[in-house]
């Protein structure tokens, strides 16, 4: 593996990192908050909803 | 801790001009915890050097909440919600031309006991319609500092904080009760109204005639029909003549910066990556921001003169008729914008029924993200010719697009409200607000706000996307001594032929299968993952700087463009949309129905649209 292909590797894993980040607090901690709540855990609820509310919008 | 300020009043007295005037449009846009209703707080430095905090409340009528949006004005103002202060001091806005219906409001927030200043906006259309009220009177018969503004011109501002930061704080000692108002309290209230107006007002503000007589044309059924098509075609012909300019050079420099780059590094796959996958990709949508940009600029220039209140009054009488609410304009024109909005706006409807309904049918509208991919597929399939005056073909197949979305959600409304959400339609009760020269300060901070949308979408998720569509398209790498082009061995190539059987028969290949899955994070970046995508199978030179749309002319029949564009219409290719009609619907069915029945009508009119054209020679 030369440079350049080590340098792309590594964007593409910080692309990777960042969507999967993205895609966990928009669609996924919230119903895993939800869920945890649901079966008495609210001590880890709280502490995955622990982010200020956002604003909604697709951006 | 900072002061902060809330301004309150009713909709339309110019509450949002006097925040923008106070706050010069620094601002914050979020939600309030827990409801889905848009908190805007803005800051502003005070004459002594403190950073006041504003806070610009949902407009409401009264402090008797009928919708969450009023709720959250009355629950902020009374310290009821969670981890939003009780505001020190209420900014309390009226309309100088329509004081007898904005002081009930204003008597209500006296009545909460906190330090108040009332700021009696629009003084410059009071005094030209002739009024004449005594400022020293009202407020002494209100018991509250009145200041005259002009909120759009940005006069009285600095009075009205000099003034409000004079008045004595009250300290908070616990959250007041709301006790709902009587039948008797809401006619006392309306007594002590015009008890004040007699003392205050000396000569009220003249009707405006020259409104009602515009109004007589304007909401006509036949004449404003008219008038609002040509007002739309208009809009879409000025998003491709007005953007061709701004569009040409963002091109030019996307186009600039790649050959750049790709000459500072040698061949390899950075060089594809940046290049390729990041330049081509990213550029591609950026290249679509001047004509999102004009599509808002003439949708805050028609709603801040008044014409967007005639244009519901007019769209009431064909939602009727398909048993929509009155209430579901508001919601279903957000959606214009972006369908999460227009969903969460559907809390002002109380009926279960008819809040489905909308919820349902609001992704049909076209939402800004669908502008570049029919900017892309117009360009390319349809020439800029004259067609009656000033109109050209381009700019009239955009407004049939939207249009289009129009019509399929009213009909799937009609479908819905004579089948699963039977239901009667209740009457619509608005207000028309007088016509009004737009205030630019308005329409320039919305155009800053959508643009800063679009480039931070461009630089993160349109961004991170195409990075992975470009691995995915990149590798594995083709075998030595493949015969096929290289992206056919690849993840993303794999993934496109599997899907390819699926969506054959819409006249779709597997580039456009590819270009599909990662669209349903953003409907946008079809056209970053199509560049992508076309990019990295380009073997010679010219195919990567040549623009995309030259690449789908030479490559997709009008077929296969008309049926992707039925199918952008109709199918539901967002992935946060469902997410939050999960969230106000509180259940998966309503999403998951909402997928079936889209993707099904999506896949069903494409199908038809590209056999119809194949038929009509178009293939």
């Amino acid at each position: 593996m030369n440079v350049q292909d080590g340098i792309a590797y590594l964007i593409v894993a910080i692309a990777a990192g960042i969507t999967l980040r993205h895609f966990y607090r928009k669609y996924v901690k919230g119903l895993l908050a939800n869920f945890l709540l649901q079966r008495g855990k609210v001590k880890l609820a709280m502490r995955i909803r622990n982010g200020k509310p956002k604003d909604d919008r697709c951006h | 801790m900072s002061t902060q300020l809330a301004l309150a009043g009713n909709p339309n007295c110019g509450k949002t001009a006097l925040f923008n005037a106070l706050t010069g449009g620094r601002q914050k846009v979020g939600n309030y915890p827990g409801v889905t209703v848009e908190k805007k707080e803005g800051t502003r430095v005070a004459p002594n050097g403190e950073v006041i905090r504003i806070l610009d409340l949902p407009g409401t009528y009264s402090l008797d909440a009928k919708t969450p949006d009023e709720e959250i004005a009355r629950d902020v103002l009374l310290g009821r919600v969670e981890s939003v202060e009780r505001p020190d001091i209420i900014l309390a806005v009226a309309d100088a031309t329509a004081l007898e219906r904005n002081l009930g409001l204003v008597l209500e927030l006296k009545a909460l006991d906190r330090p108040m200043v009332l700021a009696l906006n629009m003084m410059d259309l009071a005094r030209a319609r002739g009024a004449e009220i005594d400022l020293d009177i009202l407020s002494r018969e209100l018991g509250v500092p009145v200041i005259p503004t002009v909120a759009v011109k940005g006069e009285g501002v600095d009075s009205l904080i000099e003034r409000a930061l004079k008045l004595a704080r009250v300290p908070d000692v616990d959250t007041p009760e709301w006790v709902t108002p009587t039948p008797d309290d809401v006619r006392n209230r309306f007594h002590q109204v015009d008890a004040i107006l007699k003392k205050a007002v000396r000569i009220a503000a003249r009707p405006l005639v020259w409104s009602e007589k515009i109004d007589r044309v304007v909401v006509h059924p036949v004449w404003g029909s008219l008038i609002l098509l040509v007002v739309l075609a208009v809009v879409f012909q000025a998003i491709f003549t007005w953007a061709t300019i701004p569009s040409d050079l963002i091109k030019d420099g996307v186009e600039g910066f790649g050959t750049k780059v790709g000459g500072w590094l040698s061949e390899g796959p950075l060089r594809s990556l940046l290049v390729d996958g990041v330049i081509k990709g990213v550029g591609s949508v950026l290249v679509f921001m001047p004509q999102i940009l004009i599509l808002f600029f003439f949708i805050l220039m028609l709603e801040d003169s008044g014409y967007m209140a005639r244009a519901a009054f007019l769209m009431d009488r064909v939602m009727g008729k398909v048993g929509l609410h009155g209430r579901a304009f508001i919601p279903l024109l957000s959606s214009v914008a972006c369908a999460i909005p227009g969903i969460m706006a559907t809390r002002t409807i109380e009926n279960k029924r008819d809040r489905l309904t909308t919820i349902l049918v609001a992704p049909l509208m076209t939402c800004s993200a669908r502008l570049p991919v029919y900017a892309l597929l117009i360009a390319a399939f349809f020439p800029n010719t004259p067609v009656f005056g000033p109109l050209r073909a381009q700019g009239l197949v955009m407004f049939g697009l939207y249009l289009a979305g129009i019509v399929a959600t009213l009909v799937m409304a009609w479908v819905f409200k004579h089948t699963l959400l039977k239901g009667a339609k209740p009457p619509l009760l608005m207000e028309l607000p007088s016509y009004k020269m737009p205030a630019w300060r308005n329409v320039l901070y919305g155009i800053r706000d959508r643009a800063w949308v679009v480039i931070a979408r461009a630089g993160t998720v349109i961004l991170t996307i195409t990075i992975l569509l470009w691995f995915l398209a990149s590798y594995p790498k083709a075998p030595i001594g493949a015969t096929e082009p290289p992206i056919n061995y690849s993840y993303a190539g794999r993934m496109g032929h599997t899907i390819e059987p699926l969506i054959k028969p819409l006249g779709f290949d597997w580039r456009i299968g590819i270009a599909f899955v990662p669209a349903f994070a953003a409907r946008e970046v079809m056209v970053s993952a199509l560049a992508t995508v076309y990019a990295v199978e380009g073997k010679d030179e010219n195919s990567t700087t040549e623009a995309l749309s030259e690449i789908l002319r030479k490559n997709w029949t009008m077929a296969t463009a008309l049926s992707l564009m039925v199918y952008f219409i109709l199918s539901m290719q967002c992935l946060s949309t469902l997410a939050v009609t999960r969230r106000e619907t509180n259940s998966w069915r309503w999403p998951a129905f909402m997928l079936f029945y889209m993707t099904t009508l999506a896949y069903t009119a494409s199908f038809v649209t590209y056999h119809a054209a194949i038929w009509a020679g178009l293939g």
